[in-house]
């Protein structure tokens, strides 16, 4: 993965920006953070939080005008947050972490006149032993003495007497002539006129207007090594002076470094921040009114604190729950995907994170920025498996899955009956068919008698491929409809799955599809009105397919005319937690997604997509496909309540679909399917745990077979238990069981992992469904 | 690696085709190319391994995971 693939993402996901107030504050004081230690009662941390970018806060704190508050996002909706009183608050009720004086350097700096300009560039100064000689013109103070409304008493005092105890002097001004400034520039590395200080006269010291103009980026005079805070006339001066006071510090520190003071200013200048934050759902705070205005007591700080929106982008965060699941967000993801991918020693700990994500595009529909996060995930996934690191655990037994639903005895394409080509191919999909054999065939034969000229497919498209990363499989999948496409004289393909229809218009988009919806919407079979109320739940595949989102409607108009909208529908709508294999890669995670796009019906859910309805189903929750409604195989209130099948299940229906169709429309003789041994007991309970343990009773007959035939591999003499095992594939099956009077295999409990330990029979042996068995011999349908 | 790995109660297993009781030794497995030395039960006769479900659901699945993510 290229390094500018990070770049673009981490570009566009602006989490990391700080808030409006933050950007338009000239010191960058951390509002939020000030905000939320006080919302949280935590005073000493605000004040931690203020001392960092914040000079001489002791003073500074009690006299900021607010540069921030138009910027504020409360500004909008009632009024600013009131950080100015804020930070009064938290200033005069705590006390700053003492400095020590720093041994003295050889840069001396010399100050004319000792106002609030003056104070900030000593104590900045002396951090790093950089002293400062303070040349009085009048009372030590300057303006501040006049401020004694805002400044405590003993407050300016203890300041003053702190610059000094830092190591700073304070001199007698002999008289300000352009000769006194000659002199102090040639003692010492530059000058600061404080014309904050009323008794500081800057045309005195020889300056002509032109050389009184002040950079706003270095607070610097035209005359080299002259620094300069402005008037009391100035807007804010208050805050003007602490800014001119902390830029002219910066500048000395470049002098002293023989570097130009303009030199890598960029981080404090004055700008607007990119990070957007959605205030929709603020609640109204209205300003807090301190009986003190100077002084808010604890409470009154704590609400104005708390009017805090603690501005951040949560946008995606927001609406989904992978996302919050890792504690992070988007652009710290990419970084730790970045790092997983590129990493050759170390472990590789970002792998569940790669392959948790839905791919279903809702973050990018609500980021502000529509920062593509799927994308980005996606190519981290091929790159895993170009480069052998994908684990095999986390989309192995989806792929096992696709493999077997390709299968010979399971996938087939019949022309309609009586032509040789179809006119139009209807392709249920692999999931519709494993859930719905029935359903699917009613569908087929409406479509047959309405439109005509349909042939039949069954497989699967190949999107659990294209999921996972697989490209060579992909690609040998799509050779096969491809073939399909090609002999029927390139007919449109009906397509029922959203998924499918994705997979289709991205890896075959020469093949001509419309869905299945928008043909049952133009020509809808006779209706059987239903009147319970159904929650519709649009499928995260068809997110940006408006046409099929609306035939959905028109037929829930018609079938079951009291349905309503799920809360997040159409191009928001989420994802059942099966998109992208998320859900594979992490059951408990796809579960919990699960979960969360359920909450929010108030009715039985109908989908469109059938994993959506049989993920729905398994969290407890009634629902339904689109097709239960429009051609019922029993009672609706019956059909909502049915459990999804399981994965046994699963496989059993693909291939009984196959006989069913084969049989009934095109009246070929096809042997019944293998019954399942009735020499085998599987009990309720084990089900359930193989179920989780993803191990079919395919996977059970196979050990036992082999154990009928060599014996089990060990006994217990206490339980009387026998314990087989298998290697059919890259999965080892462990079948512990009894044998019954009459002779049956009671199963006990059955178990899997994919490390190779010795003994094993069929160990290290490839059975041909193996995908890469599969990729070369090309399948077969 | 080397993982002592817990809980592996192995009372009155047998070999089937030895006879004799298992016990526990070190055993290489191997899994997406790596391999390493763990301790399994197994017949000290006939070196056929096995693997409780206790250490597929729990440690195994840790090292198998511990494998994937090198
Ligand atoms: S919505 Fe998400 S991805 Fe977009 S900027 Fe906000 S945090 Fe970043
Ligand atoms: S709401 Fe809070 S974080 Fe946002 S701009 Fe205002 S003070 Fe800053
Ligand atoms: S699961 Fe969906 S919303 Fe969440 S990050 Fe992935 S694509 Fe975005
Ligand atoms: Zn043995």
């Amino acid at each position: 993965m290229e390094k500018e693939v990070l770049l673009a993402l981490e570009d566009r996901c602006t989490y990391e920006e700080p808030p409006a107030c933050q950007s338009r504050c000239p010191l960058h004081v951390d509002g939020r953070t000030v905000a939320r230690r006080l919302a949280e009662g935590k005073l000493g941390e605000a004040r931690k939080a203020l001392d960092r970018q914040l000079p001489l806060a002791q003073l500074t704190g009690l006299l900021c005008e607010g540069a921030c508050q138009e910027s504020c996002l409360r500004h909008g909706l009632e009024a600013a947050v009131n950080l100015p009183l804020l930070e009064r608050h938290v200033v005069l009720n705590s006390r700053a972490v003492k400095p020590f004086p720093m041994p003295a350097t050889s840069n001396k700096v010399a100050a004319i006149g000792s106002s609030l300009g003056t104070l900030v560039l000593a104590s900045e100064l002396s951090r790093k032993g950089n002293k400062v000689t303070i040349y009085l013109t009048g009372p030590k103070g300057g303006a501040l003495l006049a401020a004694n409304n805002l400044i405590p008493d003993g407050v300016l005092n203890e300041t003053l007497e702190l610059i000094e105890f830092l190591g700073n002097r304070f001199a007698e001004a002999p008289g300000l002539t352009p000769e006194f400034l000659a002199q102090l520039l040639d003692e010492f590395k530059g000058v600061f006129i404080d014309q904050g200080d009323p008794t500081v006269k800057a045309v005195s010291l020889g300056l002509n207007p032109a050389e009184l103009e002040i950079d706003p980026t270095t607070s610097g005079s035209t005359r080299e090594r002259v620094f300069l805070a402005p008037t009391a006339a100035v807007p804010n001066p208050y805050l003007a002076a602490m800014v001119a006071g902390k830029r002219s510090a910066g500048s000395f520190d470049r002098l002293f470094q023989g570097v130009k003071p303009s030199a890598a200013r960029e981080p404090e200048r004055v700008y607007e921040t990119t990070l957007v934050v959605d205030v929709k759902e603020a609640l109204p705070a209205p300003k807090v009114v301190p009986s003190d205005p100077l002084s808010p007591t604890t409470e009154e700080a704590k609400l104005e604190a708390e009017r805090c929106l603690n501005c951040a982008c949560h946008s995606c965060l927001n609406v989904c729950p992978y996302l919050r699941n890792y504690k992070g967000y988007p652009k710290k993801y990419a970084r730790e995907m970045y790092n997983n991918i590129i990493t050759t020693y170390g472990n590789r700990t970002s792998n569940i994170l790669i392959n948790s994500c839905l791919e279903c595009d809702l973050c990018k529909e609500v980021c502000p920025n529509a920062a593509d996060v799927p994308a980005f995930i996606k190519k981290a996934r091929d790159e895993m498996v170009r480069t052998n690191h994908m684990p095999a655990s986390a989309h192995e037994y989806a792929l096992e899955d696709l493999v077997s639903a390709n299968a010979p005895d399971t996938a087939f394409y019949r022309p309609p009956v009586g032509a040789a080509k179809g006119e139009r191919i209807f392709f249920p999909g692999c999931q519709l068919v494993a859930s719905k054999p029935a359903t699917v065939l009613k569908t087929y034969e409406y479509l047959n008698s309405s439109i005509g000229g349909v042939g039949l497919m069954s497989a699967c498209c190949g999107a659990p491929a294209r999921w996972s990363g697989r490209a060579v499989l992909t690609g040998t999948i799509t050779q096969e409809i491809r073939a399909i496409y090609a002999a029927n004289g390139q007919p449109t393909f009906i397509l029922a799955c959203p998924s499918c229809q994705l997979f289709f218009q991205a890896e075959i988009p020469e093949i001509p599809v419309i869905s299945l919806w928008e043909v049952l919407a133009q020509n809808p079979p006779p209706s059987l009105i239903q009147s319970v109320e159904l929650t519709l739940h649009d499928p995260c595949a068809t997110r940006y397919a408006e046409n099929i989102q609306k035939s959905a409607r028109r037929l829930l108009s018609v079938f079951a005319p009291r349905f309503k909208e799920q809360k997040f529908t159409g191009r928001l709508t989420k994802c059942c937690g099966y998109g992208g294999l998320g859900g594979s890669a992490n059951e408990t995670l796809g579960y919990e997604i699960a979960k969360d796009t359920v909450k929010d019906a108030t009715s039985p859910l109908v989908s469109y997509c059938v994993m959506c309805r049989d993920r729905f189903a398994k969290t407890g929750a009634k629902s339904l496909h689109l097709l239960d409604v429009i051609f019922p195989t029993g009672k609706l209130t019956d059909l909502m309540s049915e459990p999804a099948p399981n994965l046994t299940a699963r496989r059993d229906n693909r291939q009984e679909f196959k006989r069913l169709a084969l049989t009934s429309v095109w009246k070929e003789e096809v042997k019944p399917m293998a019954a399942p041994k009735e020499d085998i007991v599987i009990s309720e309970d084990l089900w359930a745990v193989m179920e989780q343990r993803r191990v079919l009773r395919g996977d059970i007959e196979r050990v036992i077979a082999e154990a009928a035939k060599n014996g089990p591999l060990f006994f217990n003499q206490q339980t009387g238990h026998n314990l087989a095992s298998l290697r059919p594939r890259q999965v080892t099956f462990w079948v512990e069981y009894v044998i019954d009077k009459d002779g049956r295999y009671v199963i006990k409990d059955a178990w899997c992992h994919r490390m190779v330990a010795p003994g094993t029979p069929g160990e290290g042996a490839e059975s041909p469904a193996t995908l890469e068995g599969y990729a070369r011999t090309g399948g077969r349908v | 690696m080397d993982r002592k790995l817990p809980d592996m109660d192995i009372t009155g297993w047998v070999c089937q085709k030895c006879q004799s009781p298992l016990t526990i030794y070190q055993v290489r497995v191997t899994y997406m190319g790596a391999s390493f030395e763990v301790e399994l039960p197994g017949c000290a006769q006939c070196g056929t391994t096995m693997i409780p479900k206790i250490l597929a659901f729990g440690k195994m699945l840790d090292v198998e995971k511990i494998l994937e993510d090198k």
